[in-house]
């Protein structure tokens, strides 16, 4: 348990892999990437029997890499995020592949798993209020990790929970060791609960909406200290939110979700000048902007995301498209690769290639 | 600003305090001002948003709006009447004609009751209070099922409980539980934020076409300046419960003169675009 850190830092670089790399991951001359999950399915017990809400998710995350997640509720980011936290459901099946630095997630026992989390991957929710603990003063709670994962007494573990609470500035931190959620405001909340996350110094750091309930200002300062603590520490930062603005803003990649599966991956860049999915491209357009002229209509996407046991057949955003045919409701579309803006060599190497799966992108794309 | 349209709503220089907790049996109470000397006009059929952060009054100001509280100083004059010198009763009548739209469409719908009794509660309230006149079982029916197509719900929806709809369509019989007493006058206090993006556009629009159709006046709170520059006509800034800046939305947003705007404006995500 001692040991159970893992410590960016202390990590030496590229061409030491810390375990195998599995040959059917990434292209063999890369290094084990720090996050790699593969054909991700999750299906969760409802009145309706067992049903699958995550339908194949894949995706790859390096070192120091800022990775976001867009799409409506009901999407599954929130899932896909609980999945690789090994936070699903008791009844939630699980099956395809987890890799943390090389390890495999998924089929790890829970005492395992406890010793993974918080320590090599930590976890900022949207709610600061009901995710720390209302009975416990905020050392304490900055302290569990610490006494969990590095064995720390609780003398050093207090010293270290100071150190923590002055690194995300949390205004007056030595008086405020002492103090309850309740004492505190939302965007001091959300700074503990960073703290928290960061106490083990994670390998990643998965942020599920972590400003949707802060002032806009507020949000501004909270997200500007999530990416300098990430950019310091060397983490994999991976950012759900429905804010496409805060994405541009915030990560160097996008996945958009749609039906329990990726429907579109770009670079941040790439994808704020091209979009090819007809769902993307309606989540940008409904949008409201600074600009807009008063009064006139936003353009919105028809219907709404069916539930997860009513997927029609084939591309799940078929029966919201405005340019859905027959094809479409044939086969769930596969990934196409699209040519990307950025031809660099390093852009490639760290798949911020562009892809999208619609059997219609090319169609749309000369129409346009 | 201008003598043109009918004002509305003209609130003058109302100022609320709130009492703070005593911090020890003898001290003297202390309280927090919520509110200082803001005043503004709202002409009917058109549009006012209130932006600023949270604990800069917004939510405070709409409350004395809906005449829910009495400000400490000043006045709340609604189609040139104080609200809060009207006795009880006649309050009560006069709400029909002010409404308002809260923001957890999960919060706000009481998931005991059916859409029918959720719709048409305002019409038991205000109305049947009022006058003596009683509205016969299906006449209430009538009206909500009226609301609920006016928002884009089927009349079937009405025997349903909240817990059965998406947060977009819980928002919608929100709305349609404002219109349902014909106001002149809407309270919407952030409506949309709790809202997915492509929901929220449909709202948005929705609010926009029942402006147009009946010439309602919105009183928006919304800390997201790209809503309020798409749906309103005016804006005052809050801050520390004054008013920092006022102005056409136009002006505001394409030069904002105080710094606290200017800071507001720069923290929305992608504002550099």
């Amino acid at each position: 348990m001692v040991f159970a850190t893992y410590s960016i830092l202390a990590c030496p670089e590229p061409d030491k892999p810390i375990l195998m790399t599995t040959p059917s991951l990434a292209s063999p001359t890369q290094q084990t990437p720090l996050l790699s999950v593969r054909d991700l399915r999750v299906a969760l017990q409802t009145a309706n029997g067992l049903v699958e809400a995550l339908r194949g998710v894949s995706f790859t995350m390096q070192r120091g890499e800022t990775l976001g997640l867009i799409g409506e509720s009901g999407c599954g980011k929130s899932l896909t995020a609980l999945a690789v936290m090994g936070l699903l459901p008791e009844r939630a099946h699980v099956s395809g592949s987890v890799q943390l630095n090389g390890k495999e997630l998924t089929q790890l026992n829970d005492a395992a798993l406890c010793k993974v989390r918080g320590a090599q991957m930590a976890m900022i929710f949207q709610e600061p209020m009901t995710a720390l603990n209302p009975l416990h003063p905020i050392w304490k709670q900055i302290a569990e990790p610490l006494q969990l994962h590095q064995g720390m007494g609780l003398t050093a573990a207090k010293a270290r929970a100071l150190e923590l609470l002055e690194r995300v500035q949390l205004p007056r931190a030595k008086e405020r060791l002492g103090a309850y959620p309740h004492q505190l405001s939302g965007g001091q909340r959300q700074r503990v609960m960073i703290s928290i996350a960061l106490a083990c110094q994670p390998d990643i750091l998965i942020a599920d909406e972590p400003t949707t309930a802060l002032d806009v200002t507020v949000q501004k300062e909270v997200l500007s200290l999530i990416r300098q603590l990430v950019a310091e520490d060397g983490m994999g930062l991976l950012l759900i939110s429905h804010d496409l603005g805060l994405m541009r803003d915030q990560v160097s990649r996008v996945m958009v979700m749609y039906g329990g599966t990726v429907v579109e991956s770009a670079s941040t860049l790439d994808l704020f000048q091209k979009r090819a999915h007809p769902y993307t491209q309606g989540l940008f357009a409904a949008r409201p902007q600074l600009g807009l002229k008063r009064g006139s209509r936003l353009q919105t996407i028809p219907g709404k995301v069916p539930e997860i046991f009513n997927w029609p057949e084939g591309c799940a955003f078929a029966d919201r498209c405005p340019h859905a045919e027959a094809s479409c409701r044939k086969a769930v579309p596969t990934p196409e690769k699209i040519a990307s803006n950025l031809k660099t060599e390093a852009d490639a190497m760290r798949g911020h290639e562009h892809w999208v799966s619609c059997v219609k992108w090319q169609h749309l794309e000369a129409s346009s | 600003m201008s003598a043109g349209p009918e004002v509305l709503l003209d609130v003058q220089h109302v100022s609320q305090q709130y009492p703070l907790p005593k911090a020890s049996l003898l001290a003297k109470a202390g309280h927090i001002q919520a509110l200082k000397d803001v005043s503004f006009k709202l002409a009917s059929g058109k549009s006012l948003g209130i932006v600023g952060e949270s604990g800069s009054g917004k939510s405070s100001l709409a409350r004395l709006v809906m005449a829910l509280e009495k400000p400490t100083q000043g006045q709340v004059l609604f189609k040139g009447q104080d609200l809060n010198a009207l006795p009880a009763h006649q309050l009560r009548a006069a709400r029909s004609d002010f409404q308002m739209v809260f923001q957890d469409p999960y919060g706000s719908l009481d998931p005991r009751q059916i859409i029918l009794r959720i719709v048409s509660e305002p019409l038991h309230s205000t109305l049947q209070s009022a006058s003596s006149q009683s509205l016969s079982q299906q006449d209430l029916k009538d009206r909500a099922i009226l609301a609920l197509t006016e928002v884009g719900l089927r009349p079937s929806d009405l025997n349903k409980y909240p817990h059965e709809f998406s947060g977009g369509q819980r928002q919608r019989i929100a709305i349609a539980r404002a219109l349902i007493t014909r106001p002149s006058l809407i309270v919407a206090d952030e409506p949309v934020s709790a809202l997915d993006v492509s929901v929220q556009a449909q709202v948005l629009n929705l609010l926009m076409d029942l402006q147009d159709r009946f010439g309602l006046s919105y009183l928006f709170v919304s800390h997201d300046l790209a809503v309020v520059n798409l749906m309103c006509d005016d804006v005052i800034v809050l801050q520390h419960g004054q008013v920092v800046e006022a102005g056409s939305a136009e002006d505001i947003f394409k030069n904002a003169q105080h710094a606290y705007t200017q800071a507001l404006l720069a923290a929305i995500p992608g504002y550099s675009m």
